[in-house]
């Protein structure tokens, strides 16, 4: 318990400010889940569930590059039925983008670059559990567009320790994994695997990060992402969801 | 170039799925109806084997739906449907009710008495272990019950029992009322009782709508195992209540000569179940794959005994299971 109290206190800790250098990431937050997955159902499910983050972030004069691993998992029921269904879900996402400042004016700086966005989740269902599940994996890559504002020093009180960051991506390109047409796993692995461009899949994501930078350099955000994938390959399936998490960044 | 970039913010805020995810279809029952009989016509394997005309069976089931119907009268119908396809993996889930076909056992002799078996073959000290229950019987003959796939065991269980009855002359392995469960169970048995490595079972999917679109043929390899093995003479018992693992797993020792399949045939059940859900919320499952013998056999069909018996109820008074009697001759 103390230890972990320690580990809360310790962003607050220290005297300097700044949003550059290298960070440990970490965050707890939670999630609202949207999916319709033919291979399951021709329901449209929904619900909530949690998440939590671990990564890497750094930030230069002219850089900005961010490695995470994210879980995730929750329960999500039928929308607009009373009914007792449900799915458990499962998730990973592992993120890297790489980006270079392309415009800077005054107090924002825009980043232009490319991103690793991979999905894999797993889903079942509360009946029948041995033959009620799904996969889908999405291993995608395409450009990445964020920008970073900084309140002004000039600004009384606490508002220069203010910093807004957003960044979106856009798949170009997937690997997909998704169950076949009858059948989820073959050989141990996901029953179909293919590439596909856009067009066929698509997958994005939005994050949004208020930041308040301690005097120790520490960050604590405020962040919120959406996501949304969706293909049309064998069993069709599309989802979307909403993740608000507490993170911190240590500075390294 | 400075005005854009301030709308950036504003821009990427506004992100919602609900306008591009499907909603879900509408509940009616018609629509209910058209799901379940649209999934069964393209994913279920067994329309072309059962010589089903799914058109039919859906043109004259249509004519019964209507809007104003109850959820029991749609449940009716959907269930009657259903149960044309003679499937034990096949079930229609409700709040209300599980729709089945059971006639798979119903419609035979059970040719079987728990009772019969633990007080007059099994007796007060039989062993039991992982599962299974376990004696030696008079004459030196084994007697082994397994009354579910589902039950597991470890290789170090299977090793001690197979250890105690190694010294027997033959062993009967009572697998009568074992509806299945797990495969993989099946198939780590049925490596005990290998001589020789061999190619017992073909299995394929569903992979298109057509009644005779199979692929992804996998070939169901089996090596004898490398812990304790029985390869002396074995009478295995079935009745129709041996259903899904246990029926394949009867299909897995067809290849070996030293096997002995005595009773009623087999109950059926090849086929992987796979599930699905209707709009009302409502679920059925059905199954999606075939499997075959190497000589096109679809073990749906139940396997065929080598020597086919039923009891005689009249002799359970006696306290004798004709089956074991025979199976004892067999082996003596």
């Amino acid at each position: 318990m103390k230890g972990f109290l320690l580990f809360l206190l310790l962003p607050f800790l220290g005297l300097s400010q700044s949003l550059e250098g290298n960070y440990l990431v970490t965050g707890l937050g939670g999630q609202f889940e949207r999916y319709n997955d033919e291979f399951l159902s021709p329901n449209r499910y929904s619900g909530w569930g949690g998440s939590m983050v671990l990564g890497w972030h750094h930030l230069n004069d002219k850089w900005i590059d961010k490695l995470d691993i994210r879980g995730e998992g929750g329960w999500q029921n039928i929308e607009g039925l009373n009914a007792s269904n449900q799915t458990l879900s499962v998730a990973g996402r592992l993120h890297y983008s790489l980006a270079y400042q392309v415009y800077r004016h005054q107090i924002g700086r825009l980043f232009a670059g490319l991103q690793s966005a991979n999905y894999f989740g797993l889903r079942q269902h509360n009946q029948f559990q041995n033959s009620a599940y799904s996969n889908t994996g999405f291993f995608s890559y395409g450009p990445s567009l964020s920008y970073l504002i900084e309140a002004p020093k000039t600004w009384p009180r606490i508002l220069p320790r203010l910093a807004w960051q957003s960044s979106a991506f856009l798949g170009i390109g997937s690997a997909l994994m998704r169950p076949a047409f009858t059948r989820p796993y073959r050989d141990g692995l996901p029953a179909l695997i293919e590439h596909q461009f856009l067009g066929e899949v698509q997958h994005w994501e939005f994050r949004h990060n208020l930041i308040y930078r301690l005097k120790n350099g520490n960050q604590i955000r405020l962040s919120y992402q959406w996501n949304y994938q969706s293909s049309a390959i064998g069993q069709a399936q599309s989802m979307g969801s909403h993740t608000a998490e507490i993170q911190l960044f240590f500075k390294l | 170039m400075r005005k854009y970039f301030a709308l950036l913010p504003l821009v990427l805020l506004l992100a919602c799925e609900k306008g591009l995810i499907e909603p879900s279809p509408a509940n009616t029952p018609q629509q209910n109806f058209e799901v379940l009989s649209e999934t069964i016509e393209a994913r279920y394997s067994f329309l072309a084997l059962k010589k089903l005309n799914w058109d039919s069976i859906h043109s004259a089931f249509s004519s019964r739906i209507s809007l104003d119907m109850s959820d029991e009268a749609l449940f009716t119908e959907l269930d009657s449907m259903l149960f044309l396809l003679e499937d034990g993996h096949v079930n229609l889930v409700a709040p209300f009710n599980l729709g089945r076909n059971w006639n798979w056992y119903l419609n035979y002799p059970d040719n079987f008495n728990y009772e019969i078996v633990e007080r007059h073959y099994l007796g007060a000290k039989h062993r039991r272990s992982g599962g299974f229950q376990y004696t030696i019987l008079a004459d030196s003959i084994g007697y082994l019950y397994y009354p579910s796939f589902s039950s597991s065991f470890s290789e170090g269980q299977l090793d001690a029992i197979l250890s105690y009855l190694g010294n027997t002359k033959g062993l009967i392995l009572d697998l009568r009322h074992n509806g299945g469960g797990s495969l993989n169970n099946s198939l780590r048995l049925a490596s005990r009782f290998y001589k020789q490595e061999a190619t017992a079972l073909l299995q394929e999917e569903k992979t298109g709508p057509g009644p005779n679109d199979f692929g992804n043929r996998f070939g169901y390899k089996i090596s004898p195992s490398k812990g304790v093995n029985y390869t002396k003479p074995i009478v295995v018992l079935t009745n129709r209540r041996c259903y899904s693992a246990t029926n394949t797993f009867m299909a897995l020792l067809k290849t070996q000569d030293h096997i002995y399949q005595l009773g009623d045939q087999t109950g059926g059940g090849g086929g992987i179940p796979a599930d699905f859900e209707l709009p009302n919320g409502w679920r059925f499952r059905f199954s999606v794959t075939r499997s075959l013998l190497p000589n096109g056999y679809d073990i749906e069909l139940g396997l065929v005994p080598d020597e086919k018996m039923d009891l005689d109820p009249a002799l359970f008074l006696q306290g004798k299971d004709e089956l074991i009697e025979r199976a004892k001759a067999l082996l003596d």
